[in-house]
């Protein structure tokens, strides 16, 4: 182990030399003895000087000192070639070299989904995002995601709370949290999940290292998710990548006048998948919906029941956020006569508001999850 | 020979009685002016010199010596020239010395011995009066600001000798003169009140937005801060203007108050009592000390300016995080400290804050459709706004575009439904301003406090209490809507409004959801 982490980390050597390097010397022992010419027809001039400078013993001994300050730090290191490196990733046609993980990767024990989307999501795309986590995370399915903001972060932190399994593959070092407000899910992956990155510790998030990362979330996925997605949003690199891998697509449906949604309804008329339930998802992995849906998404019980107002408000709303003036309005369209007050309103939208059966931000109310 | 009178003179929005001394004694021919003089003032020399001579008079040969008492406060302006050139004439004989006593005289010259208006006449003539110096000399133009003194005897010149003439005479005659100058200014236009050439408009125009008019309501009817977030064009600027048409309107001691203020800055040019309460609106480059109130010895700033009015702060997150936060401390104080190198001054600054702002830096947020900034941009954009700011603001609402059919299709239903909010006027929602005014001030009659808006948290408890279901209530918001301590403060100051508003006297839950759904609902993206 520790020659395959001084071998991945060279300086100068990146990881098509590697693999060239162990083709042509057939191990990582052979690449320790192996001669100037072979090395110089694997690789060339450049990088072979560079291999013969890390096969000096100081720069071996301060690989082998960085080794094992990652071990103390709860970080493993996963070459190509170990018994534990996730075989679906093995599959795909340019595999990391070499995997950092912290936490814990169920990958061979379980069916794994990657949830996808943007980063900009409206209050319905989180909202599917939690969905679907959730109802994989509790049967058993791996979640697998890129803790990015909008979606994905959402998506690992709702199989998380849900008990399930969860995966984070990061655009930079494991041990560096990007984006920092996902800090809380960061730390709780670390110890209830797993992250792991292809890039050494301490490397820095940079916006190119992002979609070579997409790969291996794809890569690790039996199916990929895409919840929220504009027409020309980044998700769809992704979903590009899962293609040529051989992975199964799936796209949550929008409103076709929702931008928010283009990229989704797009995948669907190209002939992705229509993801419409957690269970449909589950059957699609040949995976048991056993442990049913999530009861987090009916209303908490004990609620008082709803007042007459409440009923005709629920009626009104939806998953578009509306403005008093517009609720009013059809409150006032629906009941013919000009029966409610504003008070009388907004009061109910508060107390419909602190019973969590609808929500509000800035300003404007709306429907989270299905009515019921 | 020496002699004296009365003048006026202004250190900050302070006015105090100064003695110009004169003295023409045996010597060389000079003309000295002493007294801790700013530049202006000591060039008063040579416009009082060649007025002098234009007026007919000739200066007396020999030394003449200005002093202006008292003499360590630093004096700047030019309404010192007629009191000088009234001096000059009576050290000269022409006029009796002693019928300068008990006469304030302010006054810029022109060469040709005209006498031209000055800023600060209110205040000058109220210390005067309250100094026993009743009878007053004052430039023509300013004699309607003059006459707004009660008691004082204002007379109002055009020229120097006029002002002499005026002196010569006794009382009978003088009363004349007055009197007649009083009939000259009346006749003037306009009595026309400037604040800042802002028309005020009707909520009547408004069509529609009835949430939104329902926060200015009870903004005014509490003195609550106001932010207006929406979109380009939805009508922010348009209600902000709307709202000092339903505050209450000005009493006679705030009138004068607020105009002594005008009169300082200079801008009360149309010489009477400011009738509308002040709408304050700075462009988002205002600086520092147009906004504080700048200078050694500081001419009032807007926040001054908006005293007992409204600040309306367009676009505020365009401004300078700085210049925001200078008004953290009026805003907290109701009065703006400046220390300054003339000295510290206390200037008031009561106003009440209505601020707009966008949701972000497109204008669009939450409308995903038309809005692509990252939810970084947006919380930077936010982040200009300091937040012991926005804490100061109770009333967070929500402006939304107005849907064109509604636009034109409201003014067909407004006949029916002037009954309901989106039909209001400005009229009808003073109306309901002062009656929650007034059971206001029926409670805090023993108190300083002024409006529901100015409690602070120890009076909250006092006066917003809660029955057992109200408590129940904001208990369960506190957790379901993770409200702060301070939110609770803010929707409990704003539901004691509310309460105000539909003559109760007891907070109900529906004005607290109410409150809340003004603070929390239309809090900005926070994330």
């Amino acid at each position: 182990m520790l020659e395959s982490f001084w071998l991945c980390n060279i300086r100068g050597i990146g990881a098509v030399s590697v693999r060239r390097l162990l083709e042509a010397a057939g191990g990582v022992e052979g690449v320790k003895n192996l001669g100037r010419r072979t090395m110089e027809e694997t690789v060339g001039k450049k990088r072979a000087d560079a291999l013969e400078r890390g096969r000096e013993e100081k720069c071996r001994q301060r690989a082998f000192d960085t080794y094992y300050k990652y071990r103390r730090n709860g970080i493993a290191f996963l070459p190509l070639w170990h018994p534990d490196y996730p075989a679906r990733l093995k599959q795909i046609a340019d595999p990391p070299v070499a995997l950092y993980v912290k936490g814990r990767l169920f990958l061979e024990e379980t069916k794994t989904a990657a949830i996808i989307g943007a980063r900009e999501c409206s209050a319905y795309g989180s909202w599917a995002a939690r969905y679907f986590a959730v109802g994989l995370a509790r049967a058993g399915v791996c979640i697998v995601s890129g803790m990015a903001r909008g979606i994905d972060g959402i998506a690992g932190g709702a199989a998380l709370e849900a008990g399930g399994r969860s995966l984070a593959v990061l655009g930079c070092g494991v041990d560096i949290c990007y984006p920092p407000e996902n800090r809380f899910l960061y730390e709780r992956l670390a110890q209830e999940g797993g992250l792991l990155s292809e890039y050494a510790p301490g490397t820095l998030p940079a916006a190119h290292l992002f979609p070579a990362r997409n790969r291996i979330i794809s890569g690790l996925s039996d199916l990929v998710l895409v919840t929220e997605a504009r027409s020309r949003s980044g998700t769809l690199i992704t979903v590009d990548l899962a293609l040529e891998q051989g992975r199964e697509v799936f796209a949550v449906p929008g409103r076709i006048t929702d931008p928010c949604s283009g990229g989704c309804n797009r995948l669907i008329q190209n002939g992705a998948g229509i993801a419409v339930s957690p269970e449909q998802l589950l059957k699609e992995l040949k995976t048991d919906a056993d442990r049913g849906i999530p009861a987090a998404f009916a209303p908490a019980a004990g609620l008082a029941p709803l007042r007459p107002l409440g009923q005709k408000l629920l009626k009104i709303l939806d998953f578009e956020p509306k403005c008093l003036d517009e609720i009013m309005t059809r409150l006032e369209e629906q009941t013919g006569a000009q029966t409610a007050c504003l008070a009388e309103v907004t009061e109910e939208l508060v107390r419909l508001w602190m019973e969590k059966r609808i929500r509000c931000e800035s300003g404007r109310y709306f429907i989270e999850g299905p009515a019921g | 020979m020496y002699c004296h009178i009365s003048a006026g003179g202004l250190r900050g929005l302070e006015s105090y009685v100064a003695q110009v001394e004169v003295d023409v004694s045996n010597g060389l021919p000079c003309f000295d002016m002493v007294g801790l003089l700013a530049s202006e003032v000591k060039e008063a020399r040579e416009r009082i010199r060649v007025a002098l001579k234009n007026a007919g008079v000739k200066m007396p040969v020999g030394k003449i010596t200005v002093n202006l008492s008292p003499a360590g406060i630093h004096k700047a302006g030019t309404a010192y020239d007629l009191p000088v050139a009234l001096c000059i004439m009576a050290a000269q004989g022409m006029i009796p010395a002693k019928k300068l006593e008990g006469i304030l005289a302010v006054g810029e010259l022109g060469l040709d011995a005209s006498v031209k208006p000055v800023r600060g006449i209110l205040p000058m003539v109220q210390q005067g009066f309250l100094n026993g110096i009743g009878e007053c000399i004052l430039p023509l133009s300013n004699l309607k600001e003059g006459m707004l003194v009660e008691g004082a005897l204002v007379m109002g010149v055009k020229d120097l000798g006029e002002a002499a003439r005026y002196l010569c005479c006794e009382e009978p005659e003088r009363e004349i003169l007055r009197k007649k100058a009083k009939r000259s200014v009346r006749a003037l236009p306009g009595s026309e009140t400037e604040t800042d050439g802002e028309q005020t408009m009707d909520f009547g125009v408004i069509q529609g937005m009835q949430d939104e008019k329902f926060a200015a309501l009870t903004a005014a009817a509490g003195l609550h801060n106001l932010l207006y977030v929406g979109p380009p064009g939805a009508g922010k600027t348009m209600l902000a203007r709307c709202l000092p048409s339903i505050l209450p309107p000005l009493g006679q001691a705030e009138k004068r108050e607020i105009s002594a203020i005008y009169s300082v800055a200079g801008r009360l040019s149309q010489g009477s009592l400011l009738e509308k309460r002040p709408f304050v609106a700075p462009h988002h480059t205002v600086s520092d000390h147009a906004l504080a109130g700048g200078g050694a010895i500081p001419m009032p700033g807007l926040v001054s300016l908006a005293h007992k009015g409204v600040l309306f702060l367009d676009e505020m997150a365009e401004f300078k995080r700085g210049t925001l936060d200078i008004l953290r401390q009026p805003l907290e104080d109701r009065v703006i400290f400046l220390a300054k190198s003339g000295g510290n001054f206390l200037y008031p600054a009561d106003f009440m804050l209505v601020a707009a702002a966008n949701p972000c830096p497109c204008g669009f947020y939450p409308d995903r459709a038309r809005c692509r900034c990252t939810s970084l941009e947006i919380r930077r954009y936010h982040a200009r706004i300091s937040g012991p700011l926005l804490d100061r603001i109770d009333l967070f609402c929500r402006v939304e575009p107005m849907p064109f059919d509604r636009l034109w299709g409201a003014k067909d239903a407004k006949s029916s439904a002037s009954e309901t909010e989106s039909g209001w006027d400005s009229r009808l929602m003073q109306e309901k301003v002062m009656l929650a005014r007034e059971r206001q001030a029926r409670r805090y009659a023993q108190t300083r406090i002024v409006a529901n808006g100015r409690l602070g948290p120890g009076e909250i408890a006092r006066y917003c209490s809660l029955g057992l279901s109200e408590q129940q209530f904001m208990e369960q918001a506190t957790q379901q809507l993770r409200c702060s301590a301070r939110a609770c403060h803010h929707a409990l100051r704003v539901a004691r409004t509310l309460a105000d508003l539909e003559g109760q006297e007891k907070i109900r839950v529906r004005h607290l959801s109410q409150a809340l759904h003004y603070r929390k609902g239309g809090e900005l993206y926070r994330n």
